[in-house]
């Protein structure tokens, strides 16, 4: 295939996501994959998008009451670091505008005489690849005055796309293996199992604390990482595991499903749902009371914006693992030590879907004030925050060019106010910042580290 | 040819303007309506921690008068002083105009200076923010680049209606109060009579027939956007809390308690 793609400013059509294989769509969806040539793509994606304008109403209102001001161009992460107009909220919502102009219809025909052009194939392909770069932040949708969410168009125009076969294959990989094992990762039992033994024994060697853990067993709780944490981002887990032995917590993990994180989130409703409902099908399984989310920023959106409303179906309660602590700290039941996290300059960066989306935003800091010594808030923060670069679906090395770019954002950020340590508690920034800070620190021959807030956590509880 | 004109602008347009105005409303808010789901998810609230309706009033409110999400732009300040100089001017205008169909118990000397004085600063202060706008929309490349046909035509009917606007009340001054405003309230009560508006000015009739075009068209162009966003999910809806109620110390999600625990120690 062609060597990398090169990104100049102005432009960044040249970054297109691997799209997935036909197999991998039929799997997915279903469906036998239509026979090529059968079928008249920019129709049926017209049609789509049609039908996703007059239903949901946030779509409905983005598309009609946007007045081109522009003022999220200067909130949209793609755009500021690319300067392609396509990749930025209102320039991708125009898209849609473009293509649902001269389209049939008498009002269709007078758009066409004033110079619209029905959607060619060419077109879906342009549609695509920007609606692939969105990172599903709401940066825009925070800065618009009339709230234009432009992150739930992504949504809606992918979930469109999906339908007729254009996805990419990153995110459909992530989704056939989430519905196939329980996990974004395709771990197996026996793999998250002995992930959580070897955390068992490293915690017995750096905190003296021995004890059992319960895992596909009956308990009061069930709780919920994302599968990256028994899998990068141990000392995360090593933190949840402790904590809850230390307050007490009767929980469960569970194998059958190991992740928070719910990719169904960036491309459509349909998976959106089949991955949580499974998640709900589990906790009714295991009879618990309660069930428990660990650090994941778009997982906990999905989480708190459709898995709760369906656990409160069924009578079952459910809380993201910082309220527990910070109950747990309030009443003393567990204490801190934050020396043990030394005098570093921990700089605190909210995942997007925490801030925008989550209402998670002074739980977090209420943790970390408590648990290091030298804290501060990144200058933009909150619901101002930056998102990591990797968001939305984005976290595949061929959107590499682009992720680096975006990531420059908080990276400057970051460093503006000298900070050593940038804290982000979620799955996806973290492995972003795996992946790119590396890259980063070289440029800027900086030493900046990162973590998520349970790892901290776990440094400083008392044993 | 006068009466031609006059019967086009003061009889025909009016009311072809009510039609449009009226079908192009309903057309529009039962689409908005009829779309019913919020894309799968619970809340799609855009301003974090908005439990209550009255914190989604407050940020509503402080969303629409005080502009507060364009002044932490990170390189753009002419949007924020432009939209604030232009709206503020327009309420006050599109305020003043109620006197022509509502009686005022003030004199007629004093209505004449607010009109002068209020009424002249507000339209100066709409045209200013909305060249302001235009400059930025013609000026930076980026915002050019977003802007199509429907931006320029509402922006370019409004400058007119504001020119001709500000023109009557800063220099020609004409008696409106014996002519427009009844001419206006027999248009309102559908009992139309022309007589009184009959040989009024050519600046006052060009201000009528653009404001007639620009109110027709306001339902099928971005114009919408002055009601659309009170039907926008993400700023009119609340979100849940979640964790306000943990089980307590003594239930079972606490019941395993490790031997020697902190509460014993
Ligand atoms: S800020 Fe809102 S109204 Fe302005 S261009 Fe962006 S989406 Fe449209
Ligand atoms: S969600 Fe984020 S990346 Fe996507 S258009 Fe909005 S601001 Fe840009």
């Amino acid at each position: 295939m062609s060597g990398k793609p090169t990104l100049t400013y102005g432009d960044s059509s040249s970054v297109v996501p691997f799209w997935a294989k036909p197999e991998l769509v039929s799997k997915l969806e279903k469906v036998a994959p239509h026979p090529e040539g059968t079928k008249d793509l920019a129709r049926d994606v017209r049609a789509g998008l049609r039908s996703a304008v007059a239903h949901n109403r946030n779509v409905r209102i983005a598309v009609d009451a946007c007045v081109h001001c522009g003022a999220c161009l200067d909130a949209c992460p793609a755009y500021l670091a690319t300067g392609d107009v396509h990749n930025s909220p209102v320039g991708r919502a125009d898209l849609v505008r473009q293509a649902l102009k001269g389209d049939g219809g008498p009002l269709g025909r007078l758009e066409r005489w004033f110079g619209a052009r029905p959607l060619d194939d060419a077109g879906v392909h342009a549609l695509a690849t920007y609606y692939y770069q969105c990172l599903e932040c709401r940066r825009c949708g925070e800065t618009c005055v009339f709230g234009i969410d432009q992150a739930d168009v992504t949504r809606s125009v992918r979930s469109v796309l999906a339908d007729q076969g254009l996805v990419s294959r990153y995110v459909a990989t992530v989704i056939e293996a989430s519905e196939r094992t329980g996990n974004n990762l395709g771990l197996p039992p026996p793999a998250i199992k002995s992930t959580i033994d070897f955390c068992r024994d490293e915690i017995k060697e750096e905190k003296q604390l021995d004890f059992p853990v319960k895992v596909d067993a009956p308990a009061y709780a069930l709780f919920v990482p994302p599968s990256a944490d028994f899998f990068l981002n141990l000392e995360t887990l090593k933190g949840y595991m402790t904590f809850f032995h230390l307050a007490g917590v009767d929980y469960t993990f569970t194998t059958e499903h190991a992740e928070l994180g719910n990719f169904g989130l960036f491309v459509d409703e349909k998976h959106l749902r089949a991955i949580a409902d499974h998640l709900v099908g589990i906790a009714r399984k295991l009879e618990v009371k309660f069930v428990i989310a660990g650090e994941c920023g778009h997982g906990w959106r999905a989480f708190k914006q459709y898995v709760i409303p369906r656990l409160e179906e069924h009578g079952i309660g459910a809380a993201h693992v910082f309220h527990l602590v910070i109950d747990a700290a309030k009443r003393g039941a567990v204490k801190f030590d934050p020396t043990k996290n030394g005098a570093t300059r921990y700089v605190y960066q909210d995942p997007c879907n925490y801030a925008r989306g989550g209402d998670l935003i002074d739980e977090p800091r209420f943790l970390l004030e408590r648990v290091v010594t030298n804290r501060q808030d990144s200058p933009h923060s909150r619901e101002r925050t930056w998102c990591c670069g990797g968001g939305g679906g984005m976290l595949t090395d061929e959107l590499m060019p682009l992720r680096l770019e975006y990531a420059k954002l908080w990276f400057d950020d970051a460093l503006s106010i000298g900070a050593e340590h940038v804290v982000r508690p979620c799955a996806i920034c973290k492995a972003q910042l795996n992946a790119t800070l590396p890259k980063l620190n070289k440029a800027r021959s900086t030493k900046v580290a990162y973590s998520g807030l349970m790892d901290l956590v776990y440094r400083a509880l008392v044993p | 040819m006068d009466s031609v004109i006059e019967l086009t602008v003061f009889l025909v347009l009016p009311y072809v303007t009510l039609v449009a105005l009226v079908v192009g409303a309903a057309i529009r808010i039962r689409s908005w309506l009829s779309a019913r789901a919020i894309t799968g998810l619970r809340s799609v609230a855009v301003v974090p921690n908005t439990f209550r309706t009255r914190g989604v009033l407050k940020d509503l409110f402080r969303r629409v008068f005080t502009f507060y999400t364009f002044s932490n732009m990170e390189t753009d300040r002419t949007l924020y002083v432009g939209s604030l100089l232009f709206h503020y001017g327009i309420v006050i205008v599109l305020a003043s105009h109620l006197a022509l169909v509502v009686p005022v118990p003030i004199s007629a000397q004093l209505h004449s200076e607010i009109a002068l004085y209020l009424g002249g600063a507000s339209g100066l202060a709409a045209f200013a923010g909305l060249l302001l706008l235009l400059g930025r929309r013609v000026g930076r490349p980026r915002i050019r680049s977003v802007s199509f046909f429907d931006d320029y035509f509402a922006v370019g009917l409004l400058v007119g209606v504001i020119v001709f606007g500000l023109l009557q009340t800063l220099v020609f001054r004409p008696d409106y109060m014996d002519t427009v405003s009844p001419w206006l309230i027999s248009i309102l009560t559908f009992q139309p009579n022309l007589a009184p508006i009959a040989g009024v000015g050519t600046v006052t009739i060009v201000h009528i027939a653009l404001t007639l075009i620009f109110l027709a068209y306001v339902p099928y162009g971005k114009m919408v956007h002055v009601v659309a966003y009170l039907f926008n999910p993400t700023v009119t809806r609340t979100s849940q809390p979640v964790g306000a109620e943990i089980p307590a110390p003594d239930s079972g999600l606490w019941a395993a308690r490790p031997r020697g625990g902190p509460d014993e120690r």
